[in-house]
């Protein structure tokens, strides 16, 4: 048994050695009449049909190139964005509601306490911005006869009222002087027992401040220009609170007074409770608002 | 030419470095492939796949001496007669006359010259062939022989006894009819 294990082991070892006898004899075996010259240009037929990895693009640099394309792309939304933060303005709390903004074009006040005139892009709501306009070409001229303010106003108030007919542009001066004449020939003198003085339809602060200047230098009646003050504080927190640039304006004639006979007249004295109420109707109109007042386009954090 | 130079001339691309690497190792790694198909035209076939692959993965190479170069190119070599059988599924055991193998000290291979044991091997049949050479040439293991093969490892053992016996009696035979050089 262990004679046969040895046999077998000793004939393993020979075979061994004649394998390594073979393999040094096979390994230095050549080829020496091959034809290098021909196997050659088929070799390089090959490699030309497939191009190697050194010649291939490198899948790095494709990565280089797609980051360096997403750079770019970055830095231009940056600019893009800070370009357009510049060119909008200061006001970077542009009112979302369009019917407050129309309000606040209308009047040119802040309605809410807020001086800051509102600078945005006027292409977004165009008829108020169109009243604004007009607005602002009657107030600069404080001092014009009293017919023609009377005639500039009625014509912002058709084109208010009739957005359908009169479909202005921002900046059409021209058209809306021309309306203007149309409509100045069209008007009645006032009647008898009346101020022409009297503009009609909605004023805003500065020019109720005229209009009264003007009235109390012909009248001197105190109570009356109570009166007038109160509807005129009436007529302006309807105008201020109308949400809707169509609303049509109100032609009741308006009282006048000056702000020297408003700082002369007697406080109104409210009671505790009465202004407590008050304060409660503002906040829970304020609380209806979402936060914010009702027709600043501000936003005003309670 | 310094074989780290050619190295480095293929890594670049450079088309004479490529040819002399090639005019160099051609005729030793054609001998490979002919042992392993067993015909000229197959084996310049592999002979030239084998070296398009060794350009296209030169990067991956690292020189590491004399030798070394041949060593990763009969590597290559071998793989592609290997897949080239095994496309052609030929590797199949073929059943053989019963042979006795002699027991003599002295293998009757010893006497040949390399030349004379390349045609017999050429000769025997596709399966004992790549067994052979595996095992006896590339110094494989049966358990390798097996993994590569896709073959039991009792097969390999006993195709390589049957390849040994087959050369012995080929081998008679040519010394019985005098081919023997």
């Amino acid at each position: 048994m262990a004679s046969n294990h040895s046999n077998h082991h000793d004939q393993h070892d020979q075979h061994d050695q004649h394998d390594q006898h073979i393999k040094k004899k096979l390994l230095a075996l050549q080829q020496r009449d091959y034809d290098i010259q021909t196997g050659w240009q088929e070799l390089a037929t090959q490699l030309e049909k497939e191009p190697l990895p050194a010649t291939k693009k490198r899948p790095g640099l494709h990565m280089v190139t797609i980051w360096k394309m997403t750079a770019a792309a970055i830095v231009l939304l940056a600019a893009g964005f800070f370009t357009g933060r510049m060119s909008a303005g200061p006001e970077p709390n542009a009112p979302s509601d369009p019917t407050a903004h129309a309000a606040h074009a209308r009047t040119g006040k802040d309605p809410g306490g807020a001086t800051t005139t509102f600078t945005g892009p006027e292409t977004e709501i165009k008829k108020p911005t169109t009243a604004k306009k007009v607005e602002a070409q009657t107030i600069d001229l404080p001092q014009k006869p009293i017919q023609n303010l009377a005639t500039k106003r009625s014509a912002s108030t058709i084109n208010e009222a009739q957005p359908g007919n009169l479909s202005f542009q921002g900046n059409d001066k021209e058209k809306l002087k021309s309306i203007a004449k149309t409509r100045e020939s069209s008007i009645l003198p006032a009647p008898a027992g009346t101020d022409p003085s009297i503009p009609k339809g909605p004023i805003s602060k500065k020019e109720a401040s005229q209009y009264a200047a003007n009235r109390i230098a012909s009248s001197d009646n105190a109570f009356a220009a109570a009166d007038s003050i109160t509807n005129i504080t009436t007529t302006m927190q309807k105008e201020n609170n109308r949400s809707t640039a169509s609303i049509k304006t109100t032609h009741q004639p308006l009282p006048v007074m000056g702000l020297p006979t408003i700082n002369m007249l007697p406080t109104v004295q409210h009671d505790k409770a009465e202004i407590g109420i008050i304060k409660e109707s503002i906040y829970k109109k304020s609380e209806r608002q979402s936060g914010f007042s009702s027709n600043n386009p501000f936003k005003i954090r309670f | 030419m310094e074989e780290a130079k050619l190295i480095h001339g293929c890594k670049n691309n450079q088309p004479w470095a490529q040819k002399a690497l090639f005019e160099q190792f051609a005729p030793s790694m054609m001998t490979v492939c002919k042992r392993y198909v067993g015909n000229q035209y197959d084996a310049e076939e592999c002979m030239l796949n084998g070296f398009l692959k060794f350009f296209q993965k030169i990067r991956g190479f690292e020189y590491r001496g004399t030798g070394s170069i041949s060593a990763y190119l009969r590597q290559i070599m071998v793989n592609e007669c290997l897949m080239q059988l095994r496309s052609l599924q030929i590797i199949i055991s073929e059943p053989i006359e019963d042979v006795t193998i002699s027991n003599d000290e002295q293998d009757p291979l010893d006497q040949l010259s390399a030349t004379e044991i390349m045609q017999l091997i050429m000769r025997l049949p596709t399966g004992y062939r790549v067994v052979f050479n595996l095992y006896v040439v590339e110094g494989m293991s049966h358990q390798q022989i097996a993994q590569i093969l896709n073959i039991k490892e009792g097969t390999s053992k006993s195709q390589l006894s049957k390849a040994r016996a087959l050369l012995q009696q080929m081998f008679i035979k040519m010394e019985n009819h005098g081919i023997k050089s």
